[in-house]
Formats: structure tokens, sequence, C-alpha cells
């Protein structure tokens, strides 16, 4: 089911995040966890190009996350531990974030509206995407996401709600610019730093 | 046609439709070479023979291409394969994770009781203030995994982690295969591993299953196979070639002969339909008393073609060579030296069942039935069908020039055979090689196995064919030594002398680890125990209202009816066993230094470090060092006969030494040629020894008063045999090919001999017309 308002429709809003060249952003991630007594805050960098989708924390310690659209890679710095694990398809188990902004940015509009009842909401120059997980293609785990960006560009912020009432909030920024801006790095030099971080994702 | 040709005519068409029909087959070599004696032995042949391990195939599926979605492929290929008939559970690695959860559903309720194997020791650890701390830190770096959401609802209802000290004890790999290129899947089905006949079309199915999938996915993807039921077809289609090969060259070597010495297509006929009989009723008895009669029982058990087609044929040649017009009155002639021959023959294939080589008892009363259907065909029906067609059936071919020769020359060549024959083998019995490993005379399957071997060190880290076996009278305490046992190998996994290994303990405990279990943790559920690991959280920012209470698990025990009640069975299927009163446990071991886990478990009561291929190794020197005794046992057997017979040791002896000479030259030939000798050559070297003491009775008897014409009936009767056993080297079966060179030559070598060292007081000479 889809709902659209103003003059952003949903398709624009999901085309826009899709890449053709490898790109970067810094991020800052919240989670807020029935279990944790305080909200736990972790920040770093996420790279994406149509191939590779990575996020690189670094506080509070250094993980390294890659994936492509089959395998995810997990280097865990604070146990100087290597995982790995095959996903395929849209979405597996425990990587919502994964199977999401691989979707996004590789274009795969018509696998999110199936899955998701989309809501495209906009006022003056913001906009937000709702998205509800389709109740046949729902995971018990499965969650709401709300994707929200400034007019005409792609997402600056994105919340992951669980079922148990869990949530997660990621706010995409330029490392040291503004929110509004993303960081423009040469291509090639995001290739590298992509190929470097998935080489230590993997190990070996 | 008189009333015996009716006779003989209903006689065959009743034991040709009773094979048919009441003869079973088998075609697996493990029944044929092992037994088990020992707990160990048992083991190793009921999981060969009939476990579930058996009933298995393991596929491994591999892609080149990094973007090919192998869990989409096989996730696919799983879905269709449990359409395939008899295809009873499929699993995986990667299903396995998806089950995961569902396990640990299971076993959480049973968390404390099997918490450890030692829990005196580590409860204590556990509630240290130092190791409360670290289990916090694990739950939130669990918590803000990518499995979080998962595992959070595991971490409320357990938030010591006591499930995750669970698992990995269960020596399961974590995602092991993810990131390479391939992946794996065990099919179970649910005929017997070793029933060739109903595997093949499964694996067939699997094989065109697994093609059309790969069809649809563009051939990104390949299939290795491995598994009992692949070397089951693969023996099968070797023996029954084997089989058939044998016998056919067997059969057209045995007609070539017959009709190039005799020019008589009757007499062929006759003496086919006998063999016939022969073969038909020797299958059936032999069936009907084992329930089923193995293949190489029937390859083996053809050669006997070219002993039992000596009775008519020296029936035959007394027949025609001499002036008796009348066949019957000749045959009665020579019929106290076939019977004597028959019996000789018939002891040392009895000597040979007394060995503990389970196929070899087939062979005796195979044998032993054979013979005793060819005397009784030869002495009371085979003269009546002969009747008025003996002249046509004189052979044409004499071999009076050698007797001559012999005869000749006898004195001086008599001393240069036993001299030179004893010095041959002095010298060649000191070179001798003796072979004791049982797998090679199984069928050849060099690339199966290596394929075997490959494909499993991809899927599993288990090192095939060495276990520890626990033994005890009741499940309780096979599992308490069990747990013991757990502990020592635990020990060496840190020491780092095993890589790894997968016990039957934590799937199961016994009763009364479970209860020592609890007890403990009940004794450590103190106030004091609460704060610590309330501050440990507290350290964490973990929530001390969710995860801070300590409660007592109230499950009652886990028994071995609930474990079997659940689909994870699987997992441990052949792990352990219970039969005769007897419980065995074994643990897989991963790579391991032999010589440190097998003195570790050294001493303790009922454990034993196992080795399947020593032991199948050991079984085989058993057998050889018995087959010797059987060997000497057998000869005493003939030469006693030969005694109570003509009642004087020395032609007892004499009749005895042609075939103890041709023994003594092939084996000196052996060692001499640096050939392998082994179990099955000195099987041969009786069955020589029983062989060619017929031809020595004949000889020596002499009944029809004509030397010629007795010789002449034995150089025909021992190239028949000869023939028979000489066709058996075309087997690719390294058994049959080892029974061949040593019968085949012994048998020559035995018929040469026997003019020239048995020492009969009349020699008549004449050539036979």
């Amino acid at each position: 089911m889809l709902i659209a308002y103003a003059e952003e429709t949903i398709d624009t809003v999901l085309i826009r995040h899709a890449v053709q060249e490898p790109v970067q952003f810094s991020y800052q991630e919240t989670r807020h966890m029935q279990l944790l007594d305080v909200p736990w805050k972790a920040s770093g960098k996420m790279y994406m190009s149509p191939a590779f989708f990575i996020v690189e924390q670094k506080k509070p310690y250094r993980l390294v996350m890659a994936s492509n659209r089959t395998s995810l890679w997990l280097y865990d710095g604070k146990n100087k531990k290597r995982r790995s694990r095959n996903i395929s398809g849209y979405s597996r188990e425990g990587s919502s974030l994964v199977a999401l902004m691989m979707a996004l940015r590789t274009g795969e509009i018509e696998i999110l509206k199936a899955r998701y009842t989309m809501i495209l909401s906009a006022k003056e120059h913001q906009w937000a995407l709702e998205m509800i997980p389709v109740e046949s293609a729902m995971d018990k785990h499965d969650a709401r996401i709300v994707l929200r960006g400034k007019a005409d560009q792609a997402a600056d912020e994105l919340k992951i709600e669980y079922a148990d009432g869990n949530h997660t909030l990621w706010e995409f920024t330029a490392e040291g610019h503004t929110k509004e801006e993303h960081t423009k790095e040469e291509p090639e030099d995001v290739s590298g730093q992509m190929k470097m971080l998935v080489q230590e994702a993997r190990g070996g | 046609m008189n009333r015996y040709h009716f006779f003989f005519a209903a006689l065959l068409s009743m034991l040709l439709i009773s094979t048919a029909f009441l003869v079973e087959f088998r075609t697996d070599v493990s029944d044929f070479f092992f037994r088990g004696d020992s707990p160990e032995t048992a083991l190793v042949a009921s999981s060969i023979q009939s476990g579930e391990l058996a009933q298995r195939y393991i596929l491994l599926i591999e892609t080149r291409h990094d973007d090919a979605d192998i869990t989409a492929f096989v996730q696919a290929l799983d879905a269709k394969l449990k359409a395939v008939d008899h295809v009873v559970r499929i699993w995986g690695m990667q299903r396995d994770q998806q089950v995961f959860e569902s396990i640990l559903a299971d076993y959480i309720p049973y968390r404390m009781q099997l918490f450890s194997p030692d829990p005196e020791k580590d409860i204590a650890h556990l509630f240290q203030e130092e190791t409360l701390q670290t289990r916090a830190g694990h739950i939130k770096s669990a918590l803000l995994s990518s499995e979080g959401a998962r595992l959070k609802s595991v971490i409320l209802q357990d938030p010591l982690l006591l499930t995750g000290d669970w698992v990995s004890k269960l020596g399961f790999g974590s995602q092991e295969m993810a990131d390479k290129n391939f992946s794996g899947l065990i099919v179970e089905t649910a005929v017997s591993g070793l029933d060739a006949q109903a595997q093949r079309p499964i694996y067939a199915s699997i094989l065109k299953t697994f093609d059309a999938l790969n069809a649809q996915y563009k051939g990104d993807f390949s299939l290795r196979i491995t598994g009992v039921p692949l070397f089951s077809i693969e023996v099968q289609k070797q023996v029954s070639q084997d089989v058939q090969r044998v016998s056919m060259l067997s059969v057209t070597m045995m007609i070539l002969l017959f009709l190039s010495v005799f020019r008589s297509i009757r007499g062929l006929f006759w003496i086919s339909l006998i063999l016939i009989s022969t073969v038909a009723a020797s299958s059936l008895i032999t069936s009907l008393m084992f329930g089923y009669i193995h293949a190489l029982t029937m390859a083996i058990g053809t050669t006997l073609i070219g002993v039992c087609v000596d009775y008519p044929i020296h029936a035959i040649v007394h027949a025609s060579g001499s002036n008796a017009a009348d066949s019957e009155a000749s045959t009665r002639r020579i019929w106290p030296s076939l019977l004597l021959g028959g019996l000789t023959t018939v002891t040392g294939y009895i000597a040979l069942s007394f060995t503990s080589y389970p196929g070899m008892q087939q062979i005796a009363l195979f044998a032993g039935v054979g013979i005793a259907t060819a005397l009784l065909l030869t002495r009371y029906i085979l003269p009546h069908l002969m009747q008025g067609h003996i002249r046509e059936m004189q052979p044409r071919i004499g071999f009076g020039a050698w007797l001559r020769l012999l005869h000749h020359y006898r004195s001086s060549m008599r001393l240069v055979v036993i001299g030179g024959g004893l010095i041959f083998f002095m010298i060649g019995f000191s070179g001798l090689n003796w072979m004791d490993d049982l797998n090679s005379l199984s069928p050849s399957l060099t690339e199966l196995k290596a394929e075997d071997q490959a494909i499993r060190s991809h899927m599993s880290s288990v090192e095939p064919g060495r276990f520890i076996l626990v033994q005890a009278s009741d499940f309780e305490t096979a599992l308490q030594i069990n747990e013991s046992v757990f502990i020592k190998l635990q020990a060496l996994k840190k020491e780092g002398v095993l890589k790894s290994f997968h016990s039957l303990y934590p799937w199961l405990a016994s009763a009364k680890l479970q209860r020592e279990n609890l007890n403990y943790f009940k004794g450590n559920m103190t106030a004091e125990n609460r704060e610590l690991w309330q501050q440990a959280l507290r350290a964490e920012g973990l929530s001390v209202k969710h995860l801070g209470q300590l409660k007592m698990v109230e499950t009652e025990l886990l028994s071995r009816e609930k474990f079997e009640s659940w689909p994870y069975k699987h997992y441990v299927s052949g792990q352990y066993v219970i039969q005769n009163g007897q419980v065995l446990i074994m643990t897989w071991l991963g790579m391991h230094d032999a010589e440190k886990v097998e003195a570790v478990v050294f001493g303790m009561a009922g454990v034993r470090y196992v080795s399947q291929r020593d032991i199948v190794n050991n079984l085989a020197v058993d057998y050889r060092t018995q087959t010797v005794k059987m060997l000497l046992f057998g000869a005493f057997a003939i030469f006693v006969l030969l005694v109570i017979r003509f009642r004087h040791v020395f032609i007892a002896m004499n009749i005895l030494f042609p075939a103890l000479m041709s023994v003594f030259i092939v084996m000196g030939a052996w060692g001499v040629f640096g050939e392998t000798m082994g179990m099955l050559h000195l099987i041969g070297l009786l069955l020589v020894v029983a062989i060619c003491v017929d031809y020595g009775i004949f000889f020596y008897e002499n009944r029809a008063g004509n030397q010629a014409l007795t010789f002449q009936a034995i150089v025909i009767s021992s190239m028949t045999t000869a023939a028979a056993f000489f066709s058996l080297g075309f087997a690719e079966n390294p058994a049959l090919q080892a029974l061949a060179w040593s019968v085949a030559p012994g048998v020559v070598i035995g018929f040469l001999l026997c003019p020239l060292l048995i020492r009969q007081q009349q020699i008549v000479v004449q050539e036979s017309k």
C-alpha cells in the first residue's frame, strides 16, 4: 500500500538513494534498549557502493561490518574476532539495516515495496518515509523503519523500531561539515578505503 | 532316454527353480570380511553395516562465482531433494543455524543440570566476581550485536548465559563455511547404505535434481558427493562385473579345453548339466543355511567348477579308455579314489571354515555341497547318461611322453626337484613380505576414497575411523564414564593435543551429574552472589531490574527418552549403541595426537581409544595366524584321512608329497620375486594341498590298472582346475586375484610332480587308446 503527499513521491525518494559510485557518510548511532539502563552510543563511517555496504564503527570500539549481496563479514576489534555469514534476498535475520541499505542503494525498489507499506509525508523542506513491514513478510523481530531527509536530498536520519520496543537512531552527517552536507570525496579514494575495510572485515 | 535322464532333468529343473526363487545375493564386502567378536569389532561392523551413518549421502556444493547466491541455491536444493523417494531427512551447515533457535528453546530449561561435567569446580568459578563481570560484558556484546534482537529472549530467561556454555561444548562450528564458496548438505535415506540396488535410484535422483536446479542457476554450482551408499554401489558394480567376467572366462576356457580334448558335444552337454546342478545345489543350500549368499562366494565358488569337473572327467576318461563297455562298471571301479579325493578336498575347505573369517564358512559349505553333488551325480547318474556313447568321448590327446620321460629320469630328477624345491623354499621364505591390511583385499576404490576424504575435510573436523569408546552394562553408568572422558578430552583440547571432539555430553548427561549440577547451583544462589551479579550488571549499564534476579530452574532431569523424542537425535546418531545388554558410547575426535589421547584414557575402566583401521588390521593378523594354523591342521587332517584309507604312514606321506612340494615351490617363488603374501594366499595354498592330494590318490591307486590312462585323466582335470582359478586372476577384486595366483600355479606344479614323487610299486606305461 503506498500513500504519498506533496511534491515528493515514494519513487523519487527511493530512487534518490540508489548509488552508481562509492560514497561515504559519518554516522552517529544511538540505541535505546530495554535491557540497557542508559542509551548506547556509537559513531563511525558508513560506505556504500552498488556492490558493498560497509559500517566502520570507530567508537566506543572498532568494529567493521562489510557486506555484499550474499555475504556479511564482521570484524570485532574489541575481541579481535571475525565472523561471517551468508545473507541473500532482501532481508536476513538480524541485518535489517544491511538489507535496507543494500536495497536502497542498489535500487531494488520493487522488493522494498513488496515488503513494506510505505507512507510518505512532507512538510516544507523536510520529508519522512515510514516503512511498516507487510504482515506476510514480517519477521517476529522485524522493525518499523522511518527515513527522514531534507527536500530533494537523501535521508540524513534513519530510525529502526523493533517489535519489542527497542529502537535505534542513525544520524548521518558529513565529518567536519554541517549536517546538510554529505562528504564528496573522490570516488577512487572511497573505493580504495572500502577495499581495505572489506579486507579487514574478511581477514586473510 | 531312460529313467535316469528323466530323473536328472527333474532334479535339475527343481534345483534351478528353487535357486531362482530362494537364493538371496549380497555384494557388500564388509559383510564378507568382518565379524564382530569384541565390542569394538561389533561396533565397527554394525556401524558399517546397519547404522544411520551408513544411510547418508554427503553433498558438497561449490561455486567459483563470488556473487552466486549459494544460500538460496542450497535451500532450493534442500526443498527439492525432500521430494526424492526414500529421502527422510536433509540438513546442513546453514540449515543447522536455522534450527539452532529451536534447539536452544528446548535446552534452555535444562541449562543448569547440563552446565558442567565438573560442577563443583566450574560452578564455584562461575560465581567469582571476575567471571560475573565477564559474563555481564558478554550480555552487553550480545545485545548490541546484529543478533541482539534474537538473543534478547534467551538473555531474559538465562541472564548468566549458561546456555552459551552448553553450546560451546557441542563442538558446532560457527559459520565456518559462510565466507567460503561452498556449502554442505547431508541427505539421509530410509534404506540401508549397503543395499546398493535400492540406493542406486536414490543416487541417480540426487544427481538429476541437482543438475535440473543448477541449470536454472546457469550452471553456477558444482556438486561433489560421497557416502557409504556410493561405495556400496561401486562395490556391487565391481563384484558383479567380476562374477560375470570370471564365470564367463572360466566356462569358456572349460568348454574350449573340453572340446579340444574330448571333441564331444554330447559329453560337454552332460558335464555342463552336472556342473550347473552342482552350482545350483551349492547356492541353494548355502543361501538357505546363511540366509543369503555373498557374490564373492559365488565368484570363488565358480572355481569349484574346475574342481568338480575332475570327477566326471575321470569317469569319462576311464570309461572310454578302458576295455569295459560298461561305463557304470568303470566308474564303480574308480569310485573309492573319487570319494577319497572328494573327502580330502572337502577337508581342506572345512579347515578354512575354522578360521573366524566369515566368508570362508560360506565358501566351505558351498564347496562341500558342490563336491558332494558332483561326486554323487558322477557316480550314480553320469554312467547312465554316457551309456552307448562312451566311445565318442575318448580323449584325443595323450600324455604318455611326459610320463615316459619322468619315468626314465625319475631317480635323478627326484633328488634334483626335492633338493632344488627345498632350497628354493628356504631362500624365498626368508624374503616373504606379509600383508595384513584387510583393506587391500577390498575392491580398489582409490578415487572414491580420495574424494570421500576431500569432501569430509571440508565438511567436518572429525578424523574418520578414530574415536573413544565407552562400554558399560547400563546407560547411566556409560554416561557417567563418558562425562569423565569429556573432562579429560577438554583438558587435552586446551593443551592443543586435540583440536576438537564431539561427545554425547552435553546433549545428554547422567542423572547423577544433572543432580550434582542442580545442587551446586542451589548452594550458590546466595544473597552475596546476587549482589556480586548486580554490581557486574550495573558496571556494564545493564538493567538490574530485568537481569539481576538469580533463580533456580525447576525442571525434571533430561532423560534419554525425552532426548530421543526431540528431532535433534540425528546430531548424535551413531554415537551410542545399546545392544545385547551392553551400552557403547562413542566420542568422535578431531585432529589429534593419537599416542597422547590414547595415553590419557588408558587405564580408565570401560574406556578404549579405538582406531577402526587398527581393529581391522588386527583382525587380519588374527585371521592370518588362524589361517596358518588351519593350513597345517588341514594338511594334517588330509594326512590322517590318507593314513586311515591306506593304513600306511609312508603311503600317506608319499601321496601328500607332491602337494607339499608344490606349496613350497610357490611360496619360495613369491619370496624370491618379492611378491606380497596375505591371508588369501595362504587359503589358496590350503586349496592347493586339498586339490593336489586328489591327483596323488588317483595316481597312486591307479584303479584302472593303466597308469597312462590315469595320468591322462589327472592332466585333463588339473588343466580344468588351473584354468578355472587362472580365470580368477582377471577379476578386479584383489582377494580373487590372490586366490588365482596361488592355486593355479600350485595345481599345475602339483600334477606335474605326481609321476615324479609318487612311488608306485607297479608302473605300467602304455599309451591310452
